[in-house]
């Protein structure tokens, strides 16, 4: 009587749709959880020099100076004090040399 | 678990929330561009003014009230319910002050905004800022003082005010 019940439970495919929908539901819940907290993870997406962080220094640069940020240290940039030439946006401080162009030879 | 009825539905829900999510995502980010727009066209014009403002009284340069002109065209361009949670306040670099970099004379103002992904990557806020360099005009006092100037190196400095009547001649130099 038991075998015959499991075998008729086994043969039947009644509810295999919500079998695998909740087995694969897991499945993910899992390794979202797995992925949002892992260390690396997080130190990607909102670590000090994660991707988020660089956007946010990205936004804010080419906004004051108009140009891809390619400063090492943006916070200083952004508060330029103006005592100096170095302003990115009208001196090359890798270059050593101005923004500013002029004619070389004279006007005749 | 037998009926289907709802299904659609429920897909429907779902993906309409990620979409309008998305939706709503690119409109924060594109109305903290606007704000950035407008703060700085609004840095422009007060800058305009900070350029041509003149005191018109004897011995003053009138930088100090120059800066609170172009602090007031500031604030009739952006007034304060503009752009919600503005912190930015207008600051002036006056020719005084700036006698090694005349590049930088005008004005400019620091503000910080919440940064468009703030849900997803923090709550710091993000900081800008916005500069226009215009300079400064000289004002009527200073072209007196310069012309003044002229007028006694010119006369090999016989008197030493204007109290000479001279003609004088613009040779277009």
């Amino acid at each position: 009587m038991d075998k015959f019940f499991l075998n008729k439970i086994i043969s039947s495919k009644k509810g295999q749709s919500a079998v695998e929908y909740i087995l694969l539901l897991g499945v993910i819940s899992a390794l979202g959880v797995t992925i949002i907290n892992n260390k690396r993870f997080k130190d990607f997406i909102a670590g000090q020099d994660g991707l988020f962080a660089i956007m946010k220094k990205g936004m804010a640069y080419s906004y004051c100076y108009g140009r891809e940020n390619d400063s090492t240290d943006v916070d200083q940039k952004l508060n330029f004090d103006y005592k100096s030439k170095n302003h990115d946006t009208y001196y090359n401080s890798t270059g050593g040399h101005t923004h500013f162009f002029t004619n070389k030879a004279k006007y005749p | 678990m037998k009926y289907n009825k709802g299904q659609s539905t429920i897909e429907f829900i779902l993906t309409f929330t990620a979409t309008v999510g998305f939706i709503f995502l690119f409109l924060k980010t594109a109305l903290n561009y606007t704000n950035g727009y407008m703060v700085q066209h609004a840095v422009f014009m007060a800058s305009r003014g900070y350029l041509v403002y003149d005191k018109q009284i004897k011995g003053d340069y009138g930088d100090a009230d120059a800066e609170k002109h172009a602090k007031k065209i500031f604030e009739k361009y952006l007034p304060a319910p503009l752009i919600n949670g503005f912190d930015g306040t207008l600051k002036a670099n006056d020719p005084e002050n700036m006698s090694f970099n005349k590049a930088f004379i005008g004005v400019y103002v620091d503000f910080e905004q919440v940064f468009s992904l703030g849900f997803i990557g923090g709550k710091d806020m993000v900081k800008f800022r916005a500069e226009s360099f215009l300079g400064r005009e000289p004002t009527r006092y200073e072209g007196y003082e310069q012309t003044c100037a002229a007028i006694i190196t010119a006369l090999d400095g016989a008197g030493s005010a204007c109290d000479i009547h001279v003609t004088l001649d613009d040779n277009g130099g």
